[in-house]
């Protein structure tokens, strides 16, 4: 109930659309009572006075009625779903938002693909409830409940008697309504799987086409489609055999009434004419009691759509700003750790006492195994999970003490995978930076040594980059994921093995060049090429969560054991 | 006020690399009937329980018809002159005719429901592996939110495709039983109502060719908003390390605005049916009266009164199968055009043929030849010119150049990710083109540069390559490349269920994965795309010696960055523009110095730095 009553309250951000909605149903209606009246008259009087001007008059009257009834049809079905569209248009943009600031820890246990169907699914399933529960469900109860009163004033003895299925009523509808929630709760996450089999699919399309696995992925995608089609068909059952019940019960009470009447009748207490005009009032009520299944299908389905909608809108981010977060601007990138230990939720440490201190302007790498901590190091400086105990200052500032946005834009990270979007070259590369000219894009693609190549490109800066960056190389990637972010030009600077894929002169060039781009600017590297690390002011080995040693790479060669095997296999090739 | 000028949205704004997309071309790809023939075809399986469906559908009007009747027969026989002669049965009719609604409605639904079920889940399993068949090149262009969109959101239009037909049965035929009854009441009278019937079938035509594209626009919209929602939500990382958040929003509003714009649009088309009916019964009502009116005021006696009001009443009762009708007619014209999006792309040419079936081409020997091979990718000049190349089973062959020179496109040929623009490849002197993808499948294993990971536990994501593996198999190949004692050390072990894309480990653990995933085939031509570029060089070194152990009895193809690893190949490959310039031994392509030289040059002088 509390979800029902959430979501209409989205609808009441449309008031002015709502209760024009409200006017022209009930002008509508009171028009629709007109006509037979109108008919009557017509007949009546029109026709046995003999007059043709009454006649013409009468004939204009019906058609005005007809315009204004079709009018108020129009506005009152068009204004209801524009409130419905908008308050979808509303609760998507609200997930968007939502899901663009939680943290990494909760999208590293998401799928996309669930997102996504939270998203559109779920919010589509809203649309009907809106619909169905603002004016049509309005004027539903407003004819339920007036027709009971005029049931009571006609007879009450056999208003009693329809009363009397009342309770009946109430008990299959609470059944039905909480076997058709679970029953749509299954089908709106049945869809949420399908739809992240079909996005993982999709987006490992190539591997799949490899591997010839397309009959096993299909299976898969015949289980998940299968599950969704299964459970809509168990809503579907369970619709009709409790709708069709209560049309059944109806019918009953028909009988009964005619029952109770005709004794009623026959003992004089009613007049047959009241009877027949009950009964007559009795065949109204069936309509709004033939409309509840329908209206419990709607309540149900929405009630769990909404309840996945509520689920992430009101998941809280790890990641908080304080409220006197302070806007940085500029730092020197004098960054401090101090006894920085990390861990996820449930695993032991990833990251153990942790203690450096890096001078602005300096020049760091990082070097260690598969696993030592390396990148999670790095993640926790633009705070995209934070320290589960220590400190992380920069310019003896507590990162945690920054806004979240001033800090990343005072950090530019390139991370290990590029992501592309699907866009130009140009659009890619000045992704981080909105208000960057072409000649900046250009230069900072000759930076990262990737002007030439796009020079070839016959429309240049304007090529067009698929979403997975698919007619670009994996060193071209890492070559625009530099460039974007050299754009950005922030004080400090953080490369994640980020010329791996990169062929050896090239990386050569970048490097020579990233010495003169990174001048002044704090700089830290992961990188496994001893090449890029003998450069460094200071070298930082990392084993298993720990750092193990520093120093530069003189020191280090001749102190670490871990440092000079590194260095030895890569000379001896 | 409605404007249907532009299509593409806020996609269509953007700069001239614009590439197009399944959701540019809107021009109408099927005729109606095409679309509706095409949907028989699945429904015809279910042809016996149409049947039921049908008649379950007539049961329960004639049921509802029969009701209301019966209570009027009752209120006159028995309440009126309080006779309780057969009061009793007549009451159990009732009771009968309830029960029979109920199971009419019931049967009907439930009927229905199954059928278009079982029809959606077929048509969606055809498309999803349709889509499968289709090329890469098809995949390059469409962002996978749109593919998505179409398997989910298109098909999903289509449910009410069988109850719309199934309604407007029965409407037809309470319309015709009405009009029947009309013309034997009175010829003339009857003719007047049904003379505005022609005016609507004109209005509604003109308003189909309208409404049409404005339920196609919400389609593509959708599709928009699917499309923008995906990479949004895949680059949360990037977008929240370059800040980007608010811009995103806005964009994104952007594009969702557009799509409430195209639905409000729809809306209008769909609200402004049923006023029309209004209006147009309205107009019969009038034109009975009048002329009906007049006829009688004048004197003339073919009617009374009476006959007037009678026909004023079934005049009324005309409108409600033709404002069904109206209705149904909406609900198509959205059916169709999802319809239209679902064949499209079930009709796109996959391009690629293989083989329908295997070959006894089970494992070759590994012999490859590429023969004067020629290839560019859609809109691009040539990014393979006149490959001539072969490779003995057995060889190890390097293929080193600078980035973009067609390194990777080279082994996307070989492995008919793409097909050759001209030329031919052939493995044992076999035209790749005469085997079926699973031929090739067993016959190449290729390691592509991203190592993607499926969001599922470690086993299958190694397993994915053959299926039937035991678990000894793999935790075997685990330990050859050494990541055994890492997998051991993840919460669960070889059941540690990884999230989407692998995001919780690194690359050069990725690469891992993927590696062992390419081991434990038993194919005998390998390929390595750049695959061990992200390991660190001593889990690179300790590896190496298995590594060459086992490629030893393969055909092996190693796209490499770190020359080491192109050093002991026996043949290197260098590519550069597109075109094979160098090929030999490590030593005798130094002592050519060329570009090879040139490489190994650089690397020297980074090292001594």
């Amino acid at each position: 109930m509390k979800i029902v009553v959430r979501l209409l309250s989205y609808s009441l951000y449309y008031k002015v659309a709502l209760l024009f909605a409200l006017a022209s149903m009930i002008i509508g209606t009171l028009a629709g009572l007109i006509v037979p009246s109108i008919l009557g008259i017509a007949v009546d009087e029109v026709l046995q006075s003999g007059s043709k001007n009454k006649l013409l008059i009468l004939i204009i009257v019906i058609i005005t009625v007809s315009c204004i009834r079709g009018i108020t049809a129009y506005l009152q079905d068009y204004l209801a779903e524009s409130v419905a569209q908008k308050v979808c248009f509303k609760l998507r943009n609200e997930l968007f938002s939502k899901i663009q600031s939680l943290g990494f820890d909760f999208h590293d246990n998401q799928t996309t693909g669930n997102l996504l169907s939270r998203t559109t699914s779920d919010v589509d399933a809203i649309r009907m409830l809106i619909l169905f529960g603002t004016i049509r469900g309005l004027s539903s109860i407003i004819t339920l409940i007036s027709i009971i009163v005029i049931l009571f004033f006609l007879t009450w003895k056999l208003a009693l008697v329809v009363l009397a299925i009342i309770p009946i009523l109430i008990w299959r509808t609470i059944f039905m309504s909480k076997k058709l929630r679970t029953l749509w709760t299954e089908v709106q996450s049945a869809i949420g799987k399908m739809t992240t089999l079909i996005q993982e699919n999709f987006t490992g399309i190539k591997i799949i086409k490899v591997f010839a696995s397309q009959n096993y992925e299909t299976q898969r995608f015949n289980q998940q489609s299968s599950s969704v089609a299964n459970f809509t068909y168990l809503t579907a059952r369970v619709f009709a055999s409790q709708g069709s019940l209560l049309t059944l019960l109806f019918s009953l009470v028909t009988v009964a009434v005619l029952l109770v009447g005709f004794y009623e009748v026959k003992s004089g207490q009613i007049s047959p004419g009241q009877l027949v005009s009950f009964i007559f009032y009795l065949a109204i009520l069936a309509i709004p009691i033939r409309m509840s299944g329908f209206m419990i299908n709607t309540y149900a389905r929405s009630v769990a759509a909404g309840q996945r909608i509520f689920e992430i809108l009101d998941q809280a981010s790890s990641i908080i700003e304080k409220n006197d977060a302070t806007n940085v601007r500029n730092l020197r990138g004098h960054i401090k750790f101090n006894n920085v230990f990390f861990k996820y939720k449930s695993t032991e440490n990833i990251l153990k006492n942790i203690n450096f201190e890096i001078q602005p302007g300096q020049f760091i790498a990082i070097v260690g195994g598969s696993g030592s901590g390396k990148t999670t190091l790095m993640h926790l400086l633009p705070r995209f999970y934070d320290v589960s105990s220590g400190t992380i200052t920069i310019d003896d500032i507590n990162v945690s003490d920054m806004t979240i946005g001033s800090l990343r834009n005072n950090i530019g990270i390139v991370m290990q995978d590029t992501f592309t979007f699907s866009g130009t070259l140009k659009e890619n590369i000045s992704y981080g930076s909105e208000n960057a000219t072409l000649p900046d894009i250009i230069k900072a693609a000759q930076f990262s040594e990737l002007h030439e190549y796009i020079d070839t490109l016959p429309e240049k800066y304007d090529s067009w980059v698929g979403e997975r960056g698919i007619t670009l190389s994996g060193g071209q990637k890492q070559r625009l994921g530099i460039a974007r972010t050299i754009l950005t030009d922030p004080p400090i600077l953080i490369f994640d093995d980020s010329t791996s894929s990169v062929d050896t002169i090239t990386e050569q060039k970048i490097h020579s060049t990233l010495s003169t781009i990174a001048k002044g600017k704090t700089t830290l590297v992961i990188a496994h090429r001893i090449s890029t690390v003998q450069q460094a002011d200071t070298i930082i080995v990392m084993d298993n969560g720990s750092i193990v040693n520093t120093g530069t790479h003189d020191q280090l060669l001749s102190t670490d054991n871990l440092y000079r095997r590194i260095f030895e296999i890569q000379l001896s090739n | 006020m409605m404007n249907f000028g532009h299509y593409g949205g806020g996609y269509g704004m953007r700069g001239r690399g614009y590439r197009n997309n399944i959701d540019d071309d809107q021009t109408p790809s099927h005729y109606d009937s095409q679309i509706i023939k095409r949907m028989i075809k699945y429904f015809i399986p279910y042809r016996y329980l149409i049947i039921v469906s049908i008649l379950a559908m007539f049961f329960y009007t004639g049921v509802t018809i029969a009701t209301p009747w019966w209570i009027g027969k009752i209120i006159e026989k028995h309440i009126n002159s309080s006779s309780a002669e057969g009061f009793p049965v007549a009451l159990l009719i009732l009771i009968v005719l309830g029960i029979m609604h109920f199971i009419g409605n019931y049967a009907y639904i439930r009927v229905i429901a199954r059928i278009s079920t079982k029809v959606l889940l077929s048509i969606r399993i055809n498309l999803f592996k349709h889509m499968h068949k289709l090329s890469q090149s098809f995949f390059d262009q469409n962002e996978v939110g749109r593919l998505i969109s179409r398997l989910v959101h298109d098909i999903e239009q289509l449910r009410e495709f069988l109850s719309i037909f199934v309604i407007t049965l029965g409407d037809l035929i309470s319309l015709f039983g009405i009009l029947t009854i009309m013309f034997i009441m009175n010829v003339q009278l009857a003719l007047l109502s049904i003379i505005t019937i022609p005016i609507w079938i004109i209005i509604i035509t003109l308003w189909q060719r309208h409404a049409r594209k404005a339920f196609y626009r919400t389609r593509v919209t959708t599709a928009n908003v699917n499309a923008q929602l995906n990479e949004n939500i895949s680059g949360i990382r990037l977008i929240q390390s370059l800040n980007r958040e608010k811009p995103n929003a806005r964009m994104f509003g952007n594009t969702n605005y557009s799509n409430l714009e195209s639905h409000l649009t729809a809306t209008r088309f769909q609200a402004a049916l049923m006023p029309g009916v209004e209006i147009l019964n309205s107009i019969s009502i009038s034109l009975i009266i009048f002329i009906g009116g007049l006829t009688i005021l004048n004197g003339n006696t073919n009617f009374t009164i009476g006959e007037l009001i009678a026909f004023l009443l079934y005049t009324y009762r005309l409108y409600e199968p033709i404002r069904q009708l109206s209705m149904q007619y909406g609900f198509l014209q959205r059916a169709m055009v999802a319809g239209q999006r679902v064949f499209k792309i079930l009709d796109t040419d996959p391009k690629i043929e293989f083989r329908k079936t295997n070959s006894h081409f089970i494992y070759s020997k590994g012999d490859i030849e590429f023969k004067n091979v020629n290839f560019h990718y859609t809109n691009t000049d040539l990014v393979l010119t006149d490959i001539n190349l072969q490779i003995k089973h057995g060889e190890t062959i390097a293929i080193v150049g600078p980035t973009g020179g067609g390194k990777t496109s080279l082994v996307s040929v070989l492995t008919r990710l793409y097909d050759v623009t001209s030329g031919e490849i052939t493995i044992d002197g076999k035209n790749i083109k005469t085997l079926s993808q699973q031929d090739i499948a067993k016959n190449i294993t290729m390691i592509p540069q991203d190592p993607f990971i499926f969001s599922n536990t470690i086993l299958e994501n190694i397993r994915y390559g053959k299926t039937d593996a035991t678990q000894e198999e793999v935790e075997k190949v685990c330990k050859l490349i050494g990541i055994h004692n890492f997998i051991l050390k993840l919460p669960s072990g070889y059941n540690h269920f990884i999230q989407e894309g692998g995001v919780s480990l690194s690359v050069g653990e990725r690469q891992l994965i993927c590696l062992a995933r390419a081991l434990i085939t038993n194919s005998n031509i390998v390929i390595l795309d750049e695959a061990t570029s992200n390991i660190d060089s001593s889990t690179e070194e300790s590896i190496s010696h298995t590594l060459n152990q086992i490629f030893s009895k393969k055909t092996v193809i190693i796209i490499a960055h770190r020359l080491s690893t192109a050093k002991n190949a026996d043949k290197i490959n260098v590519i550069e523009n597109s075109k094979i310039t160098e090929t030999g031994t490590h030593d005798t392509l130094i002592k050519q110095k060329g570009t090879y030289y040139n490489l190994w040059e650089n690397k020297a002088k980074s090292t001594e730095r």
